[in-house]
């Protein structure tokens, strides 16, 4: 069978996919999206389509910003395929899909990946339990199924905790508290940022805006050092302890925990492309040149996936990576590149100031608790990985062979950081040097009855 | 426990989770839609320790179920069809099987 092949193929239908395909798409580029979603928006935007009919008000102007864009896209020309997964890119750049229980190959002149962010993992005691959700989980239920609970405790840092618990509050849902996890002194190590900050004095406002209207419904809990979710079966309580020492038990059967995101790297370092790692951010990000061309020549990593920015950001970086290739199509608008370059740096202002102020501490990073949770595919404990490491496994793959940690389904996605971490505070090694697990394709478990509904022809 | 924010409309669907009939909304996730009626416990772990849905966004493989008789699910990720029969997925019983 003949495979299909397109100029532009962009993984991701978030707001830099979206951007990167109506840019190409609006150039005469033969363009494909490719999302395991089900509709455009990505996470940030998520069911914005479904929602810009019935506007439900409390999901706030941040929200809405998304509305022009996925207009935009429904109509730029470019193929959309939702609800199909990528499991590899190739080293010809064929892209291997499973869409409806099928396997096939598409070919691309030139990949766009934007596959966005994760949540990065918060291994508090019991966090396992059912009913403790990520913040990003129940801010999803949110936008896609409008399913909120009363009652619940956020626990964490970062604007989308508090975005969250704010949408909850305008969504007229009871919020238990908000636990502040926020180190006291990281004001400190952000503070010479603020005036590049101030750059974006909209997105500040915001945020104070977001934090004045929580504290007048529910209870902001600072100088917390520690947390744990208690429950037999399901969350029952949140204990968290005060730097003071004191303990406090808050009953709460639905517990969202959030402490900032990463960018997904599984696809770009699956695909063997370079990756670094950022300590200011504290992420593994893939090396990209200013426009998102990677260690690739014909690939592009656009949007959080290539270091975190926002939704706006990612707009931009979309709509530069589908700049860089329509230059190398012959098409070029040297003022346009320009104007995108300088809002893309307007945009990026703040993250200097947010990465620091965000940075979880590291008693959030890692697990205090023998017995928490680190591997969560594989039930691995703190103690169990103590226990790998003690038998003398030196590295992250290492580790794989000894204990499984990392080698479930979710392949990484949940303990890596944390595993990453505690190998490096073990050995005494940096993050850098430590590095990350080995990422094989497929990016996401496939059947081998999907896999062998691939149809030739075969290399020999 | 979960409950819906707006004035849902929308075709009621019914499936079924470990034997007990459910009422939901056409469009809804799988997961949304046990949530929805106060499922928490979606799957058991390797040392049969209850997990539900946690990312929500087809990451963490949390909420694996057992659809039709076929198992891994990811909950999150499925749309709802009209008598659906879905169970918890449950962990292989490993000390046994060695």
């Amino acid at each position: 069978m003949k495979k299909k092949h397109f100029q532009v193929v962009v993984i991701g239908a978030g707001p830099a996919g979206m951007a990167a395909a109506i840019t190409a798409a609006k150039a005469g580029l033969k363009t494909i999206v490719i999302d395991d979603q089900r509709s455009i928006g990505g996470q940030v935007y998520r069911s914005i389509q479904a929602n810009s009919d019935t506007p439900p008000q409390y999901l706030g102007n941040s929200y809405y910003a998304g509305t022009k864009l996925s207009e935009d896209f429904a109509c730029c020309g470019a193929s959309y395929l939702p609800g199909c997964t990528v499991w590899q890119i190739t080293e010809t750049h064929e892209i291997a899909l499973v869409y409806s229980g099928k396997a096939e190959l598409i070919t691309a002149e030139y990949i766009v990946i934007a596959t966005g962010a994760i949540e990065r993992p918060m291994p508090v005691r019991g966090w396992t339990l059912p009913g403790v959700m990520s913040v990003g989980g129940a801010q999803t239920l949110l936008k896609q199924s409008a399913l909120g609970a009363d009652d619940a405790v956020f626990v964490g840092s970062g604007p989308l905790l508090y975005l969250t618990a704010w949408q909850y509050i305008k969504a007229g849902m009871a919020v238990r508290a908000v636990i502040d996890i926020t180190g006291t002194t990281q004001w400190r190590s952000a503070f010479p940022f603020a005036p590049l900050a101030l750059i974006q004095p909209n997105m500040l406002l915001m945020g104070q805006k977001w934090l004045r209207e929580i504290r007048q419904k529910t209870k902001i809990i600072t100088n917390v050092k520690e947390v744990e979710i208690k429950g037999q079966s399901c969350a029952e309580a949140v204990s968290y302890t005060l730097s003071s020492g004191t303990k406090i038990d808050l009953p709460a059967s639905h517990v969202f925990l959030h402490q900032g995101v990463v960018p997904n790297v599984n696809l770009s370092m699956a695909t063997g492309l370079d990756h670094r790692w950022d300590q200011k951010a504290f992420c593994w990000r893939p090396v990209t040149d200013t426009k998102g061309k990677s260690s690739d020549e014909q690939i592009y990593i656009t949007g959080d996936g290539s270091g975190i920015g926002g939704a706006k950001a990612a707009e931009i970086s979309g709509r530069l990576a589908a700049r860089a290739i329509m230059k190398r199509f012959g098409k070029f608008n040297f003022l346009k590149e320009l104007y995108y370059k300088l809002r893309y740096l307007h945009c990026l202002s703040i993250r200097p100031f947010l990465d620091r102020l965000y940075l979880p501490p590291v008693h959030f990073r890692l697990p205090q608790s023998n017995d928490t949770i680190i591997c969560r595919c594989e039930a691995l404990t703190k103690s169990d990985i103590f226990d790998a490491l003690a038998s003398g496994a030196t590295g992250p793959n290492q580790l794989k062979a000894f204990c499984r940690a990392g080698m479930g389904r979710c392949q990484g996605r949940n303990c890596g950081l944390i595993v990453q971490e505690m190998i490096a505070v073990h050995t005494s090694q940096s993050m850098a040097e430590t590095g990350y697990y080995r990422l094989r394709p497929p990016v996401k478990p496939i059947t081998l009855a999907e896999l062998a509904s691939l149809e030739g022809p075969w290399p020999e | 426990m979960f409950k819906t924010t707006t004035s849902q409309s929308g075709r009621a669907v019914h499936l079924s989770f470990e034997g007990e009939v459910i009422a939901a909304f056409d469009g809804d996730n799988v997961a949304a839609a046990l949530l929805r009626v106060g499922k928490l416990q979606f799957r058991t772990a390797a040392k049969n320790d209850g997990r539900g849905p946690y990312c929500m966004m087809g990451v963490c493989f949390e909420c694996l179920v057992e659809i039709d008789g076929k198992p891994n699910q990811q909950a999150c990720q499925i749309i709802i069809r009209d008598g659906m029969q879905i169970r918890r997925q449950q962990a292989p019983n490993i000390t046994s099987e060695l």
